[in-house]
């Protein structure tokens, strides 16, 4: 009767951290999916700022026109990128354009003062924020993710549910500097 | 050798889930050792035949009730009451630094990758900020004190707290520490009673005295297992936080500022229910409190020092770095002094000794790094003999070029008598505005008070003299002068007055006004 009862206890709990460990694998693979997702609404949020920029930067200082059509170009070409590689290329020099621009506005001290315009770099700073964010909250979730996958017992429901390690977001060249937001200074 | 925010955080939540683990049986067995006792007790009826394990199952029936009832109904009502008590509202995008709080909630929410929490401001001067549930809120003292990054460092630690649920934890903790204060209370009334039954041998007054034993044991128990998870919870938040923002210098400087906060303590923030949901406890202890022991077992936050360390070795930067950065050293205040969970200043050499609190315990930090306040007072060539008042060190000094000696803790003077007159002469100019209305209406409530009952010089509790710090004598007690009731103290043999603190400045208010009188 003991026996019995010490076996079925055994099997409930055996069941039972089956269970809570599937889901732990759900969830946290919801997360590293949620946070893939999140890198791409923030640069497209970034994509929409810029014409706004751009408009209030021309009020003030209509003749830095080849800074300003610099930032437009890339914005454009980064929004209709066709490969993620390219996508990855664009943004980077869609940062380097911005960068370019915010150090010109440096020198219009009215442009500086126009509670429009802080307004607008407030909102690209919390944007560019946001996509560095978004990619370290991906790094880290998969990295949360793929070391919980290689743990002995958990690997047993993993290598079940078919689960693979995710990448890494791998930092380019023109992406490591991007990881810096601009430097704004009001 | 340094660890990383990951190795902290593996340890802090290790030891959180040993803390839980053990909180339930202990929780469970305190409740069956209750019934036990009680089975002794006069209401005993109930209980006659019960069998230890039988409580046991009992209690532990009672336990996981409570549990639920505690996860389910986890007061967010009261939250919302509170938060409507302080006329929390939700940031106005119109405001530039609401906004700013608005946009680092939602960044945090991506970095920590969870959905973006209710956010709140709460318009109160306090530098604080709580986060219960999922709503977040930050006070308007630490939007306005903070920069951004610092901002966002004080956010991303709550976003941890919101992240972990600590908040249904620390409920959860909280409600089972009221089960056992309810059903101690509940035995004790029970206990004590029944003085005619006679039941086992055991008189009333013995059960009375083992029920009282035994509460104040458990409850000092609970409130030490709660206050010991409280405290790592809060260590692993300032981990994650870093996790969150990779920007350990910038937590460290937000805590430092929030612990330099000078209206701390009287802000409404202090409500012991939700005091523990905050970044630093709202609560300003007792100076002395908060250094003993006894304020470290049951503190529910770390020391904010050892906070800030820790944050500064992540990010490796020296404490004095800190400080040159986030307050330049202006007009000569120069001098910090480090308490468990405040840091004050900076304030000038003067006015660091005449802080009353100020003794050997407090790390005091100057330019060239941490001094010892006795290496401080040598420098102003200390004087053999002890404060009248308060038995604190005495040191030379100046009251606007007037010599004088100083008390180091009380701030009390002592004064050659023929060099009053310069301090009355001089004191006039040196004297504010503000400081003279202070001084003016403390007058006032002297004169009052020696008015009714006759200015004579008998009106003078004389009851207690004072010892003379240089010749050993009784020093009298008496009026100033008859004009103005003030009443000091004197040694006639070595003709030195003592002034407590704020004396001289009520004389020379006191003289200030006569003349204006007489003019």
């Amino acid at each position: 009767m003991i026996g019995v009862l010490i076996i079925f206890a055994i099997l409930a709990i055996v069941v039972i951290w089956y269970i809570a460990t599937y889901n732990r694998f759900v969830r946290l693979r919801q997360r590293v999916k949620n946070a893939w997702a999140q890198i791409d609404v923030q640069l497209k949020r970034r994509h929409d700022l810029i014409p706004n920029l751009v408009e209030t930067v021309k009020g003030y200082a209509a003749h830095e026109r080849e800074t300003l059509t610099a930032v437009t170009e890339a914005r454009a070409k980064a929004a209709s990128a066709p490969s993620p590689q390219e996508a990855i290329k664009a943004e980077g020099e869609l940062t380097e354009a911005l960068r370019r621009l915010l150090l010109v506005v440096e020198n219009y001290p009215n442009l500086k003062a126009d509670q429009h315009f802080l307004q607008l770099m407030e909102d690209l700073r919390t944007t560019e924020n946001s996509i560095a964010f978004a990619r370290q909250a991906y790094n880290d979730q998969s990295m949360v993710f793929n070391s919980q996958i290689k743990k002995i017992p958990d690997s047993i429901v993993a290598s079940q549910m078919r689960l693979k390690e995710y990448p890494f977001w791998e930092i380019e060249e023109a992406a490591a500097e991007e990881r810096e937001a601009p430097e704004v200074k009001f | 050798m340094k660890k990383t925010f990951w190795e902290i955080q593996r340890e802090k939540k290790r030891a959180i889930t040993l803390l839980f683990l053990f909180f339930f049986p202990f929780f469970t067995f305190s409740l069956a050792v209750l019934f036990e006792i009680l089975r002794f007790s006069s209401v005993s009826l109930f209980f006659k035949d019960a069998k230890f394990s039988e409580f046991l199952i009992v209690s532990s029936v009672i336990s996981l009730i409570v549990f639920f009832i505690s996860v389910k109904g986890s007061s967010e009502g009261k939250i919302y009451r509170y938060l409507e008590m302080l006329n929390a509202q939700v940031p106005d995008l119109k405001d530039m630094k609401h906004q700013q709080v608005a946009n680092v909630v939602r960044e945090m929410a991506i970095a920590a990758a969870v959905p973006k929490p209710r956010v709140y401001v709460i318009p109160v001067l306090g530098k604080n900020a709580f986060s219960a549930f999922n709503i977040i809120a930050i006070t308007e003292g630490a939007v306005s004190a903070l920069d951004r990054d610092e901002l966002q460092a004080v956010v991303a630690h709550e976003m941890a707290h919101y992240l972990r649920g600590d908040s249904y934890y620390k409920g959860v903790l909280s409600s089972f520490a009221m089960t056992i204060t309810f059903f101690l209370t509940i035995s004790l009334f029970f206990a004590g009673g029944d003085e005619n039954s006679e039941r086992r041998g055991f008189g009333g007054g013995f059960i009375g005295i083992a029920v009282v034993a035994y509460i104040f044991l458990v409850e000092l128990f609970t409130k030490f297992l709660n206050a010991l998870i409280s405290r790592r919870m809060e260590d692993l938040a300032d981990a994650m936080a870093v996790q969150f923002t990779r920007n350990p210098l910038s937590l460290a400087s937000a805590l430092f500022k929030v612990s330099r906060d000078r209206v701390r303590g009287i802000s409404l923030l202090t409500n012991p229910a939700v005091a523990p949901l905050f970044i630093v406890n709202p609560a300003r202890k007792q100076i002395d409190e908060s250094s003993g022991v006894f304020g470290d077992i049951f503190a529910t936050h770390p020391p904010i020092n050892k906070r800030i360390n820790t944050l500064l070795k992540l990010a490796g930067v020296s404490r004095k770095e800190l400080v040159e950065r986030t307050s330049p050293v202006r007009n000569n205040r120069e001098w910090w002094v480090e308490k468990q969970d405040e840091n004050l200043g900076p304030f000038t050499l003067e006015e660091l000794l005449e802080k009353t609190w100020i003794g050997e315990g407090v790390k005091i930090r100057g330019k060239e790094g941490e001094v010892k306040l006795s290496q401080i007072l040598s420098k102003f060539r200390p004087i053999e003999g002890q404060c009248p008042r308060c038995g604190g060190p005495l040191f030379n000094t100046y009251y606007d070029f007037v010599p004088i000696i100083k008390c180091g803790r009380c701030g009390g003077i002592l004064v050659r008598e023929d060099r009053i007159m310069r301090i009355l002469a001089r004191g006039e100019n040196q004297i504010t505005e503000a400081e003279e209305k202070v001084s003016e209406s403390s007058l006032e409530k002297e004169r009052k008070t020696f008015y009714i009952h006759g200015a004579s010089p008998e009106a003078v509790d004389a009851s207690q003299p004072l010892k003379c710090p240089f010749c050993g004598g009784e020093m009298w007690r008496k009026f100033f002068n008859f004009i103005n009731y003030v009443p000091v103290d004197y040694c006639p043999k070595c003709k030195y007055y003592f002034f407590d603190s704020g004396e001289i400045e009520m004389i020379i208010a006191g003289v200030k006004r006569t003349k204006y009188l007489y003019r």
